[in-house]
């Protein structure tokens, strides 16, 4: 009788892309996204901070083909370098909101008692507030700069992190290997380290993925009214904010092109999130 | 001996398309039972007993396909008829009742108004008829006090009052055939010894042709008129109760009944039967799909089209090598 | 008096909610870097205003004593003064309150209207091309941010088509606002028998209403079909159809009302994502709810007046999550019963 091998986790990644071509196209877009983040100062054809008066709110062409702005800055170039802010915003935000997360839901999960009802009473509090709401009031608390959207982005998101690995962790103290591995004399540190984050990787991966699609729109949001970024800087969100006055009078390429980068990377995001889901835990589809 | 049967099954055959291939769950199932008759259909876990329950009322699921055969009640060809006409027919001349009745019932809806559901679809009585005739359905399956359970919801009642209620849903428009599928499964043995009095007494009194759907041989020993043991989606033996126990024709039968506790002998002498189920996804099936557990096995075995034969009055047994 | 009970039980279960409210948004002042003071004072306040806001605000008592005075204010409804115009907080919102409610209630109607009837389609004919559209909707409604969305709608309804009234607020200048008794300025309009001004209300309410509609629409279309799709297939449509109950009966009486519960239960989610994106879509239509109040007070650094905001929309949360676990406990038999 032949032995059928288990795929290796590539094997199966590749089936995945092939079943669901909508998942390779995502992973295409986010390989795109990367680049123009990474190389995007170099690729973009114009200098995104640089003003030309005379050829201001010129619609697309063949020498800008997002066209230009009400400065005369090129919309194409600022939309590219734009990507580096935006992405690093929001995965900045989501590893810390992910990292910190993870480490208070497992020592809930685990130990349990006063840790569990601290944590708890912390998850709560911050679900009570309408999150974007509370997004707005830490950074008009905290002071208006980039570095307090990317912290109040993360806190905002922290509870979902928390609850995941929390879930986990319970489960995981309670099963034989634990158990095992404290008779066996291992530290409950090492304990922890390499028994517990190993197995609480994969649902913390798939929430990463699917979270990171929605604090890119938080961070715009905020970009939108206002808060963190400050002109000139090229970002998605304030681009769409300054195209908006233009939109009533028919310029619609001043926000229709940043508006839609920011769709594409949202959309790309949440499609990677489901195909992650799919390839490491299905049972989860809704 | 003539009887003329309610429901008849003749050479059913149902498939379901799968994932992993297509399942011929069913192949050349015969049945039938007569007014007043109670037939238990006995079996292992995934020998097509549910299937066949739920193709005869018409309610197979999306995969599944008939692929031959024909089956009557009454007068009607169920596999012909037009879906408003089965639907007039269910609840209220053939009905079912389920395994497991506590998930089987509404859970935001009190049992009464579920009554008067049925009630309402196929009977034409006033609001106040409806509300009396559903505690009288009520009271007719033993429930004490069946003004006041009347308001309650499922998750209030015992497992026991929960199967009653179903009974009483079932039976409260005076079908002619009741098809109970593993009723007492999993209900304690005191209480399924009442709900099986109970099925029993009220299918004698209101003369309905009953079919009892079970794995527990011994059960359907107690409470049948009939027994037809299926295997694997076949018919292996048809006979009469006592028939069957004293002289079993197919080995499997022989076999199920060795293996089944009869509350006097010892463990040791049970004997389990070996092997497992065929898998019904295989393009190559053996025409006798006990043949590879039997002991009695040869050549012959596998010559095609195995057909039921009478062995005596009313005992039909599909075997090459009746014992 | 046993509902009574329940109610007040699920009241007493929202404390823990309005506490956190109240020590999280007076911790957001005082433990954070920089002089409160300064804050509530404003960025053109020198250094006399700023020592005169810090006494009257008992910035330099200890941090206990200055929460019991926070508290004591806000249980009298003093939610201080705004600087931008002088007038108190809480008048403030009171005074704009009622335009936010009318755009998210509108909102919330419109997408229940659609995400509702859609996702019982999908989940009834699963895998044609209704089910196709959900999910497409779906997510395509995920991604889209709200702003974007409106200014969308903006351009393709009032500039191209000019179907829709210049999205400048909530009543074109020509029009003078009803006389004020909800302060929904279409029922106001309605109640008074002026049926034009209704209409232009309405109007005006309609392509922010849409927007902040389209953004819900998503998760409760998704979470309409998988609750229809489960109940679906639950064991009690089994026996329903074994007794030959209607198809009507069947998929009205007792899938559908079983699928509502979890999709009740969504809905906390879904106020959560609402309240949010107001502040967005108030932003792009210039309606002057409390969202953009709290934008403008952003931009001034008009610091009472933020806090205010945050304090009221999350106690607005608090209320909105209570009402539908009431009508939760209504619905469901077995919550309600068993307390």
């Amino acid at each position: 009788m032949t032995t059928i091998a288990a795929p290796s986790l590539t094997q199966h990644g590749l089936y995945i892309l092939r079943e669901n071509p909508v998942t390779a196209v995502a992973f295409g877009l986010f390989a795109l996204l990367v680049f123009f983040a990474v190389a995007g100062p170099w690729i973009a054809p114009y200098d995104p901070l640089l003003s030309n008066a005379a050829r201001i709110l010129e619609p697309p062409s063949l020498d800008h083909w997002f066209g230009t702005d009400q400065l005369g800055r090129d919309v194409l170039s600022r939309v590219i370098v734009a990507t580096r802010l935006d992405l690093g915003i929001a995965v900045t935000a989501v590893l810390l909101s992910c990292g910190v997360g993870a480490v208070l839901g497992c020592l809930a999960g685990f130990y349990g008692g006063w840790w569990d009802v601290l944590i708890g009473r912390l998850t709560d509090a911050i679900m009570a507030f309408p999150l974007f709401v509370l997004a707005m009031g830490i950074v008009a608390a905290a002071g208006n700069t980039v570095e307090n959207i990317v912290y109040a982005t993360a806190i905002i998101n922290l509870p979902f992190y928390a609850r995941v690995a929390r879930a986990e962790a319970n489960v995981r103290r309670d099963s034989g290997f634990v158990e095992a591995a404290r008779v066996s004399g291992n530290s409950e540190f090492s304990l922890i380290a390499r028994h517990l984050f190993p197995n609480l990787l994969p649902p913390l991966v798939v929430q990463l993925s699917l979270n990171m699609g929605w604090a890119i729109l938080n961070a715009a949001g905020l970009s939108f009214i206002g808060l963190g970024v400050r002109p000139p800087t090229p970002e998605w969100g304030i681009m769409v904010a300054e195209g908006a006055t233009y939109i009533v009078s028919g310029e619609w390429w001043l926000a229709l092109f940043p508006g839609t980068a920011l769709m594409l990377a949202v959309f790309c995001f949440n499609l990677l999130g489901d195909g992650l889901r799919d390839l490491i835990d299905p049972s989860r589809r809704t | 001996m003539s009887r003329v049967p309610l429901l008849s099954v003749r050479d059913l055959g149902v498939s379901f398309r799968t994932r992993s291939g297509t399942v011929r769950a069913l192949e050349r199932v015969n049945l039938d039972v007569a007014r007043g008759e109670i037939l238990g259909v006995v079996g292992e876990s995934g020998s097509g007993k549910s299937v066949t329950a739920f193709t005869i009322m018409g309610l197979l699921d999306r995969a599944g396909q008939v692929t031959g055969g024909d089956i009557h009640f009454g007068g009607t060809d169920m596999l012909k008829a037009p879906a408003r006409e089965l639907q007039e027919l269910r609840g209220r001349e053939l009905t079912m009742i389920f395994q497991s009745p506590r998930t089987a019932l509404n859970p935001i809806r009190t049992v009464g108004v579920q009554i008067m559901d049925v009630l309402r679809r196929h009977a034409v009585v006033t609001r106040r008829e409806l509300r009396d005739k559903a505690v009288e359905a009520l009271a007719a399956v033993r429930i004490p006090d069946p003004q006041a359970r009347f308001h309650a919801y499922p998750f209030q009642l015992s497992g026991g009052q929960c199967q009653r209620v179903m009974i009483a849903m079932a039976l409260a428009c005076r079908p002619s055939l009741l098809i109970a599928d593993e009723p007492t499964t999993g209900l304690d043995v005191t209480t399924q010894a009442v709900i099986m009095d109970l099925i029993r007494d009220l299918a004698r009194e209101r003369r309905m042709a009953t079919v009892l759907i079970t794995h527990d041989l011994h059960l359907a020993a107690q409470v049948c008129d009939r027994i037809a043991v299926m295997h694997a989606g076949h018919v292996v033996e048809t006979a009469p109760t006592a028939g069957l126990f004293r002289a079993a024709r197919h080995p499997y039968t022989a076999r199920l009944i060795a293996a089944t506790p009869a509350g006097h002998g010892t463990l040791d002498e049970i004997q389990s039967i070996p092997g497992n189920l065929p898998d019904l996804r295989a393009p190559q099936l053996p025409a006798c799909r006990f043949s590879r557990r039997c002991e009695r096995h040869e050549p012959l075995c596998d010559a095609p089209d195995l057909l039921p034969e009478t062995v005596a009055g009313d005992h039909t047994v599909s075997c090459r090598r009746p014992l | 008096m046993d509902k009574l009970k329940l109610l007040a039980r699920r009241l007493l279960q929202a404390l823990p909610s309005l506490a956190a409210i109240v020590i999280i948004t007076f911790l957001l002042t005082r433990l954070l870097p920089g002089d409160p003071a300064a804050y509530f004072a404003g960025d053109a306040a020198d250094a006399e205003s700023i020592a005169q806001v810090r006494a009257e605000l008992g910035l330099d008592r200890p941090l206990v004593v200055q929460f019991f005075v926070y508290l004591g204010d806000l249980l009298r409804g003093d939610l201080g003064t705004s600087l931008n115009t002088g007038r108190p907080v809480l008048a403030e919102i009171a005074n704009r309150l009622p335009a936010s409610l009318e755009l998210t209630g509108v909102a919330l109607l419109l997408a229940l209207g659609v995400a509702v009837p859609l996702g019982v389609l999908a989940a009834l004919y699963q895998d044609r091309w209704v089910d196709h559209l959900c999910r497409v909707v779906v997510t395509a409604g995920v991604s889209l941010p709200t702003f974007f969305t409106g200014l969308l709608l903006i351009y393709i309804f009032y500039y191209i088509l000019g179907w829709a009234p210049s999205p400048l607020g909530r009543l074109d200048f020509l029009y003078i606002p009803p006389a004020t008794v909800t302060g929904f300025y279409t029922v106001d309009a309605l109640l008074a028998g002026d049926l034009e001004i209704a209409w232009a209300a309405f109007t005006q309410l309609l392509l922010p209403a849409i927007t902040l509609g389209l953004f819900v629409l998503a998760p409760i279309a998704r979470m309409t079909r998988a609750a229809m799709l489960a109940a679906l297939s639950s064991d009690y449509i089994r026996t329903a159809r074994a007794y030959g109950l209607h198809r009507a009966t069947v998929l009205i009486t007792y899938a559908f009302r079983n699928a509502l519960l979890p999709v009740l239960t969504t809905l906390g989610m879904v106020f959560s994502f609402m309240l949010g994106a107001n502040v967005l879509v108030e932003r792009v239509f210039s309606w002057p709810g409390i969202g953009s109040f709290a934008v403008e007070a952003l931009v001034a650094s008009d610091y009472a007046a933020v806090q205010g905001f945050v304090l009221v929309m999350a106690i607005l949360f608090v209320v909105l999550n209570l009402m539908i676990d009431l009508v939760y406990t209504l619905i469901d038999p077995r919550i309600r019963v068993e307390g």
